[in-house]
């Protein structure tokens, strides 16, 4: 009998029923939308950026992280990233050196931060050859001495495909100097990228350093981040040597991590911002609907409805706009976030231009990604929301004394 | 034998910063199968008495005997429990509940009772017919006129079986013809079915119509009259 009466008292105001409903239905729906977009977002940033500067798991020198320093190399390369890869046989193993140094034309000069890679695995992991606004990328370089730059690099030293520069860096006493020609030159639309990354061969560095089969990082790049848990405990267990540090992207990019992290956190914030907003909005329109039905409660006090079941009474009829709200507010949030999945969301065009965070280029299309997890815990929450809201307005419903509700006009 | 005793009643309450005393010492037995009449102007005191032998308030001093038993010693819990089982109320304004229909609303202490489907049915329908409203179980109160909400609400006082039917002012809200018409409906209860009724008028042509008047004056009763 609550049931019927809760459901029949939810359209007996149909509008002030929608009203709340929608309240509940858009709030969730923009936020499994939004949630979606942002973990599309994340996980994107952390695909970039685990292909261009680290990957999942790190094999590095210890201290490496901190000092960046050349004489923090890791010897036998080739010996210690077969022992990478038996280690974590299903991933791609790249080895690379990262350094700075100085970029000089016949038009000017430019301080560069250098990645130097082995062109055909790198193809693999990085995506540099899809951002490639003229010439090829350095695995189609017909021989070595080969350069990779960024647009406003070129522009800087005022370059182009073919064109020579002198590459000068320093390890140990001695400046080392060596002539590279422009192979290829890429574009992500961000300044510090494209005005400042440069990739060149790691035999080329290799030879130029004088670090022969030395590099500084060896990663592991997995198929997906699930894996990264057993990957990094197969790779420290098979690297004990107190001299090297294996890390997970999280270590190896701290900045992006932190940035990811405080992002999410953002998220949350403004998830519970959402939360209050919405339960006010119930507890309003429920306490609302309790204070127009005094007299008539009174009546049921009077006829012998027990304060417990008027109780109820209340948390049914939230119960049911609860669900009918969640259900198409699920409905409408999994619609958009289809959407934004197979077509992607063009912040570039939102924001006006390119963005980036913590040195990583941010794909301008954003992908959705749905956490199925999280959409069951947010639509919980926004079923849990109706009707904790409701809690209040049904104890004040309950407490309600039959003869003051029959005199209450 | 009595259904309801009340002793030395009283009953005091603040109306802002003025202390009222709705009851003063109210003495009153009514018997099993009455149909009896409270009869007074407004502030007399009537629906003040109506509501604590209903069990609705509390009386500020004095005793109350329902069925024997003493409605002070009772927890609201059995309070609630008395109200449903032995008790029937009718409103001045009819007080429906507006979602249910004119079926629902005179099951609705049935079903509160946990009564069984097919009993509940068997116990309205004939009840509705009798109240003259057969053919409208369906109708919400917004469907049906005042006259026709009071008979459902009389049906619905009287469907849980209850030992007492109190009303407070039935026809005050109703026409003439339409009063006089639920008066006959509610003494042919009383009669046909020995339900007890506790009734307060302010109209002397309804008034005629009960057994037993009952005349309150400020909170006391003046004076008694039995046909």
């Amino acid at each position: 009998m609550l049931i019927r009466l809760a459901l029949r008292n939810l359209l007996r105001n149909l509008p002030r029923t929608l009203i709340s409903a929608s309240a509940v239905c858009l709030g969730l729906a923009i936020l499994i939308i939004g949630d979606g977009l942002a973990d599309g977002a994340h996980n994107q940033m952390v695909k970039d950026g685990i292909a261009a500067q680290a990957g999942h798991v790190v094999l590095q020198q210890r201290d490496w992280q901190e000092k960046r320093d050349l004489n923090l190399t890791i010897p036998d390369a080739a010996e210690m990233a077969a022992r990478f890869q038996s280690a974590i046989p299903g991933a791609t193993v790249v080895s690379r050196i990262y350094f700075q140094g100085l970029l000089t034309s016949p038009s000017g000069s430019a301080g560069v931060g250098l990645s130097a890679v082995e062109p055909p695995k790198e193809r693999i992991v990085d995506d540099i050859r899809d951002h490639l606004v003229q010439g090829t990328d350095l695995a189609d370089a017909a021989r070595g001495g080969a350069i990779v730059i960024g647009t406003n690099l070129a522009e800087t030293l005022d370059v182009g495909i073919g064109d020579k520069v002198v590459l000068m860096a320093q390890h140990g006493p001695d400046i080392q100097s060596h002539l590279f020609r422009v192979t290829g030159i890429f574009s992500y639309g961000i300044d510090e990228i494209d005005g400042f990354f440069a990739q060149i061969p790691l035999r080329d560095a290799q030879d130029f350093l004088g670090l022969h089969d030395q590099v500084t990082q060896i990663s592991a790049h997995l198929a997906g981040s699930r894996q990264l848990a057993p990957a990094l405990s197969a790779a420290r267990a098979a690297f004990p040597e107190p001299e090297l540090d294996v890390l997970s992207w999280k270590q190896a990019m701290p900045d992006l991590y932190e940035w990811i992290t405080i992002d999410s956190a953002g998220l949350y914030i403004m998830i519970m911002i959402m939360a209050v907003i919405v339960a006010m909005g119930i507890l309003n329109t429920v306490l609302m609907s309790v204070l127009e039905r005094v007299r008539e409660f009174g009546v049921m006090l009077a006829l012998g409805l027990k304060p417990g079941q008027l109780f109820r009474l209340v948390l049914w009829e939230a119960l049911f706009l609860g669900i009918v709200a969640t259900a198409v507010g699920l409905a409408l949030g999994l619609a958009g976030n289809a959407y934004f999945t197979v077509h992607g969301l063009d912040y570039a065009e939102l924001a006006g231009g390119s963005m980036e965070a913590s040195g990583v280029a941010l794909n301008s299309l954003i992908h959705s990604d749905l956490s199925p997890s999280k959409t069951v815990i947010f639509s919980l929450m926004a079923l849990a929301i109706t009707v904790i809201s409701a809690v209040y307005p049904a104890w004040r419903a309950s407490r309600l004394s039959p003869v003051d509700c029959l005199q209450h006009h | 034998m009595s259904i309801v005793t009340t002793r030395n009643l009283h009953k005091d309450y603040l109306q802002g910063s003025l202390e009222v005393h709705a009851l003063r010492g109210v003495d009153f037995t009514l018997e099993r199968g009455e149909f009896a009449a409270l009869m007074g102007p407004s502030g007399s005191g009537k629906t003040t008495l109506l509501n604590l032998i209903g069990a609705l308030d509390s009386p500020s001093s004095g005793e109350i005997f329902l069925d024997g038993q003493d409605l002070s010693r009772m927890s609201a819990a059995q309070l609630s429990e008395l109200r449903l089982r032995r008790l029937g109320f009718v409103f001045q304004a009819y007080n429906l509940v507006p979602v249910l229909t004119a079926y629902e609303n005179a099951e609705f202490v049935l079903l509160l009772q946990g009564v069984p489907e097919a009993q509940r049915r068997e116990r309205v329908m004939p009840l509705l017919a009798e109240v003259g409203l057969e053919g409208m179980e369906n109708r919400r109160p917004s469907e049906l006129s005042g006259g026709q909400q009071q008979r459902v609400a009389v049906a619905r006082a009287i469907a849980g079986q209850p030992a007492l039917v109190l009303a407070d002012e039935p026809t005050a809200n109703l026409d003439s013809k339409t009063s006089y018409a639920l008066m006959d409906t509610m003494r042919h209860l009383n009669e046909e079915h020995g339900v007890t009724f506790l009734f307060s008028t302010h109209d002397p042509r309804v008034m005629e119509s009960a057994r037993r008047v009952i005349r309150l004056v400020d909170g006391r009763i003046e004076s008694e009259d039995r046909r």
